[in-house]
């Protein structure tokens, strides 16, 4: 099989992207992996653990972020988004925007040194804001390819780059590689693809337009992804459960099911992951405390997953997590900013009242922000959601011949089927070129 | 056969009757998450389950329009706001009210209302001329008694006219 | 022999070893171990920047043995290998030390002795380290093709997906039909796509001149290794032989008979399955219809959600409904499982349109009599009595029990139910452990028909991995017999679960390399200790016990 000189474009650089990427590469397809982030990794690289092994994430991820980087077929662009693309007699040219870096890819090492000396400070949000970055920064500890960037926005240097005498640029005096490199501009450029896989994933729901649940307004009300940071080893409290209030460290926590999922004022579809990956929480908290008891709200317990059943009687009787039955209507706090949750029992009919000491926001995975955008650009139509549409017999096929789909920009969907779905566009993609350049 | 036995109706009369308006169908749609019930300001002091309501109503269970709880309502529409199907809770409940009444049930303390209208044309009457909302509106420099029914009880006879067009009279007796 | 000089990276590991093992001491420990000539802890080891530190550390201390004390060679290990290769070092140079899953993970309550510990797994390391040899792993050729076993919508689609590629895939299916479970399908939800629709890919591998199709088959045998397995199969009476590549197990799944439960008789009482048929026949006529969800499944004997039943119920549901709007139905349910995009405003829609959804409780499981149904309310906490003329069970998907037998044969795991087992849930979920044989479809678990057909498709992408390359790469740390203490006796030849060992034509007793594991179970079994495993040679297994009895811990 001649394949060498085929290409097929993989843009999103998460675990869908990375799958995707893999088995085209290793299939002997010369893959370009568009990243708009400085790191490929995406959503799992922010996970904990997953569910139901209660694997280390990262653990597993990180191999196969060095699988991609190495891989001689696989080339990955990170800070690049597409701009353009125009379809050919075969295949496609895509435009891409390359941000400027402000670092020389091929001289960084990654050894920190710049780091230490940046005085700007930033907000993480590969820490879901609840740290603080420096203006250079390596995107996360693992992250993929290990080399520092710019924050163009936040660097004194480039924000004073006009004034007539030198502000701060004391990361390239601490430089001993020279790699930084403050000429590098926003660059666009093109690249040929006989194929195009689409893996841009989802962003999280922010729930802050719901009013009665208090996010941002209470400190110890927050997202499941920032929990997920929160108990994380390299997250911005070591892992240690810690209320954002006061520090302490809380007892009793409640995981709110269905923030910004199956309501039609949000998002009227089911998330699909939040009732497994909130166990997983429970069971986590009890790991790292054992004193903490959890209390999950839910509506309808969703686990159709290979083994999610029986994580469910797990967290139950191993753990002492308590799953009661109705929805939270309102969360309210006390003088001492332990969070009041109002709901109704449907097991007893009560309007009932919880104290807890904090409080997860189990919330939807929703489209990520650009989606429609990006869209519109490749020609591609989405669902009413904005998710990628895809029909039941071509699950992984776009509208568009030659742009194929995976991961969880085709809907909720939890780390297996990601993986499988990229793998299958990966297999859809292979089979597009070998029919129409045969 | 088990004591406590119902016998489902969920296609009966009472749940057509819902059926017909397409905005009240929509409580078909309901999933039964208590999210109205734990918003409910009513149901914190009352009796009143508002998801409850809703499943006896969907099933058709004829003792939610012969009990007291319907009328706990406040009409605050929390619920309507809140619900995550958009079902109109509060209006299913007005519904409910109107079907109750047509089936002769209404709480006594509801009854003490007819009662005022039919006597005074005024569901919340002020009282005589000598009462205090008489001395407050003198305070205010208003008429005593103001230009209502109170001051034309002749008119009374236009609102059983009324009354009797609705067929009112039938349902709750007046006189 | 040159100078041994070993190399160790201790590895933080983030908090997961850092936060219970002291690194600092167990790295001033490991700097007076012998032949250790350069040590340095890393945060994460596997990062990009552990491993450059590693290939530094290999090429400024001209180490010629590497170890790395972190997590499990599982998923690490032929990470750090391609790191030695790369600088040029042999790669079984390399050895890894646990000190994640195997110490600090298991004594976090006891700092002081998980540090005590990691430094006698370490110890251990080193010892086996010096004692390590180069071992070369071999190529061997791959035939472009693959065996698909089962020719439901997940094996066709990925025979169709390898075809289109230019592969050979022979498909072999037990029925007399391609198709699988589909042909008993009426419709499709969401869009009430005709099932027929979808089996319309039948008459296209039909004619594709690449796919070979077996029906009526049976597999007799399997023999061989990736790139090379030889099939028997048993079509007719009649055996045929042949040879491919690969393998992709596609074998489906049964719908539980719910035989003793609620009155099941296939008349009045039947099965989702068995209405889809009357409605196929257009023999349907019922009015008052209860359907139950959850029968024989989130039970003690399967405590497993077979995640299709309640779509399944709805779709059927909504069907009679649209026919016949005056029909009443009611779904008695545990938890309405719908989750996805579509699937929740395809629930909402159904209860629009009048059907009932009614809660019951495990506890209290409904009671089907002659002419109603039994059962305790869940929202209202009262029973009630349901007049029918049709119940519908819907029951799970459950294994097939010829999934047992075919496992022997590949030699691949399945789980408590019989559903085959992939070899990482997570990130390896269409393919075995064992390498050149992958899974798709409902026979590892409950899967609807587009997520079957997205497993076709990943499965497909796995073989094309191994088959568009003509060789591939097979590890080096397998058995040896010392011919000269070797007895014949077969001892090992019986015990090996992977047919490695055989009679060459000289009757000795040999390996085949290709095949063998390295499990170790021939070497424990061989009477006259001839048979050694290369890496795991027994004094580098004695080192090692030395090693640790030299420790603190050890009383």
């Amino acid at each position: 099989m001649n394949q060498n000189a085929k290409k097929v474009m993989v843009i999103g650089g998460g675990i869908a992207g990375i799958q995707s990427s893999l088995d085209l590469g290793d299939m002997g397809y010369k893959v370009a992996l568009i990243e708009q982030e400085p790191c490929i990794g995406g959503r799992m690289a922010q996970l904990d653990k997953t569910l139901p092994t209660n694997d280390c994430s990262i653990c597993i991820l990180a191999p196969k972020l060095s699988d991609c980087f190495r891989h001689p077929n696989i080339k990955i662009h990170s800070l690049t988004q597409v701009q353009k693309i125009s379809k050919k007699e075969q295949g496609f040219t895509v435009t891409l925007l390359r941000k400027a870096r402000f670092v020389n890819e091929d001289l960084c090492i990654n050894c920190g040194l710049c780091v230490e000396k940046c005085p700007s400070k930033v907000l993480d949000t590969f820490e879901m804001k609840m740290n603080k970055r420096k203006a250079i920064y390596l995107y996360y500890l693992q992250g993929v390819p290990a080399i520092m960037a710019i924050d163009k926005e936040k660097c004194l240097y480039l924000k004073n780059k006009n004034k007539e005498k030198r502000v701060c640029g004391f990361c390239e005096d601490v430089c001993q590689h020279n790699a930084i490199d403050f000429t590098q501009t926003d660059t666009n450029y093109t690249l040929e693809s006989d194929a195009i896989i689409l893996a841009v994933g989802s962003n999280q729901y922010d729930p802050t337009p719901l009013y009665a649940y208090g996010y941002k307004k209470y400190k110890n009300v927050i997202t499941g992804l920032e929990y997920e940071r929160m108990i994380s080893a390299s997250g911005p409290t070591e892992g240690h459960i810690t209320r954002l209030s006061d520090k302490k460290h809380p007892k009793t926590i409640a995981f709110v099911q269905c923030v910004g999922s199956r309501d039609v004022n949000t998002n009227p579809y089911c998330s699909s992951i939040c009732c497994t990956y909130s166990t997983k929480h429970a069971i986590l908290s009890r790991e790292h405390d054992e004193e903490i008891q959890s209390s999950i709200f839910y509506i309808d317990l969703r686990a159709g997953g290979k083994g999610f059943q029986k994580y469910i009687e797990r967290a139950k009787n191993e753990y002492g997590v308590k799953y009661i039955r109705g929805k939270i209507a309102e969360i309210k706090i006390d003088e001492n900013e332990n969070p009041i949750l109002f709901y109704e029992d449907l097991d007893t009919f009560d309007v009932k009242s919880k104290k807890v000491e904090f409080v997860i926001l189990a919330c939807a995975m929703i489209p990520t922000k650009n989606s429609d955008k990006l869209a519109k650009v490749l020609g591609i139509e989405l669902d009413e959601f904005n998710f990628v549409k895809s029909s039941i017999d071509s699950p992984v096929n776009t509208n568009v011949p030659g742009i194929f789909a995976c991961g969880a920009c085709l809907g909720p969907q939890d780390i297996p089927h990601s993986v499988i779905n990229a793998s299958g566009a990966a297999a859809k993609a292979s089979e597009y070129i070998s029919r129409t350049k045969r | 056969m088990p004591q406590n036995q119902k016998l489902l109706k969920y296609s009966s009369e009472y749940s057509d009757e819902l059926s017909v308006d397409d905005e009240l169908k929509k409580i078909r749609s309901c999933i039964q998450c208590g999210m109205c019930s734990a918003v409910c300001p009513s149901g914190s002091f009352t009796a009143l389950v508002t998801r409850k309501i809703m499943r006896k109503a969907l099933a058709g269970d004829h003792s939610v329009l012969s009990g007291p709880e319907i009328w706990y309502c406040s009409t605050c529409f929390n619920c309507y706001e809140r619900c995550p199907r958009t079902i109109p809770v509060t209006n299913v409940i007005l519904k409910l009210r109107n079907m109750a009444v047509r089936e002769g049930y209404l709480p006594d303390a509801l009854k003490n209302v007819i009662k005022n209208l039919t006597n005074t044309g005024h569901a919340v009457p002020l009282g005589g001329p000598d009462s205090k909302w008489a001395k407050l509106r003198e305070y205010h420099k208003l008429k005593k008694v103001p230009p209502t029914v109170h001051s034309f009880p002749e008119a009374l006879d236009e609102l059983f006219t009324l009354l009797d067009k609705i067929k009112f009279n039938a349902r709750i007796p007046y006189r | 022999m040159d100078e041994i000089r070993i190399g160790v990276f201790v590895c933080h590991c983030g908090t997961n070893i850092a936060g219970f093992v002291d690194i600092a001491s167990v790295e001033e420990y490991v700097k007076t171990l012998p032949h250790v000539v350069f040590t340095q802890r890393n945060l994460y080891t596997c990062s990009e920047t552990g491993l450059l530190a590693i290939k530094n550390g290999i090429e400024e201390n001209k180490l010629n043995r590497v170890i790395v004390a972190a997590c499990t060679p599982r998923t690490h290990e032929p990470l750090f290998r391609g790191i030695c290769s790369e600088m040029g070092l042999n790669p079984y140079f390399f050895e890894f030390v646990n000190i994640r899953e195997q110490c600090s993970w298991v004594h976090q309550k006891d700092r002081e002795k998980a540090t005590l510990k990691a430094r006698d797994l370490i110890r251990m390391g080193v010892a086996r380290a010096a004692l390590l040899e180069p071992l070369e792993k071999f190529q061997i050729d791959v035939k472009p093709s693959t065996l698909i076993i089962g020719g439901g919508i997940s094996g066709m689609t990925a025979a169709s997906n390898l075809a289109n590629q230019g592969f050979e895939a022979i498909i072999v299916e037990k029925d007399i039909e391609l198709g699988g479970q589909l042909r008993h399908h009426h419709k499709l939800y969401p869009g009430n796509m005709d099932s027929q629709e979808i089996l319309s890919i039948i008459e296209e591998i039909l004619k594709n001149p690449k796919i070979i199709v077996h029906t009526s088959s049976k597999i007799k045998d399997i023999d061989g290794y990736i790139g090379n397995f030889d099939i028997t199969i048993l079509k007719d009476e009649e055996e045929i032989k042949f040879g491919v590549g690969t393998i992709i197990v596609a074998t489906g799944t049964d719908l539980l008979k719910p035989k003793g439960l609620y009155n099941y008789d296939g008349k009045k009482v039947i099965t989702q399955k068995e209405l889809e048929l009357l409605f196929k026949k257009d023999q349907f006529n019922f009015k008052n219809i209860v359907m139950i969800q959850c029968v024989g499944s989130r039970n003690k004997e399967r405590p497993y959600c077979s995640s299709i039943c309640c779509m399944t119920a709805m779709k059927n549901a909504r069907y009679i409904k649209e026919k016949n709007p005056d029909a009443e139905i009611i779904i008695l349910n545990r938890d309405i499982y719908t989750s996805g995009t579509y699937q929740e405003t395809y629930y909402r829609d159904a209860r629009k349109m009048g059907i009932i959804f009614s809660r019951y409780n495990e506890s209290k499981l409904p009671k089907v009599s002659e002419e109603s149904v039994i059962y305790f309310n869940e929202s209202m906490k009262e029973e009630i009595e349901i007049k029918y003329d049709l119940v519908v069970l819907s029951t799970p998907l459950i294994s097939y029990g010829e999934s047992k037998e075919l496992s022997k044969m590949l030699k691949v795991p399945i789980d408590e139910f019989g559903f085959f087992l992939e070899a990482h849930v997570k990130l390896r979920p269409v393919d075995f452990s064992n390498d050149g044989i992958f899974v798709c479809g409902t026979c590892k678990w409950p899967a609807n028909v587009p997520e079957s057909i997205s497993q076709g498709y990943a499965a497909a992408s796995r073989v094309t991995r191994i088959i568009s390359k003509d060789s591939f790469t097979v590890e080096g740390a397998t058995a040896w017999i010392d011919q000269d203490k070797c007895v014949t006796c077969e001892i090992c030849l019986k015990k090996c679960a992977y047919k490695a060992i055989t009679r060459d034509e000289e009757e000795r007793v040999i390996v085949r390399t290709v095949l063998c594991k390295g499990c170790g179970v021939c070497a424990t079994t061989c009477p006259q200790h001839a048979i050694e495993i290369r890496h795991y040679t027994d004094n580098q297994v004695e080192s090692q016990i030395t090693a640790l009895l030299e420790g603190d811990l050890v009383e």
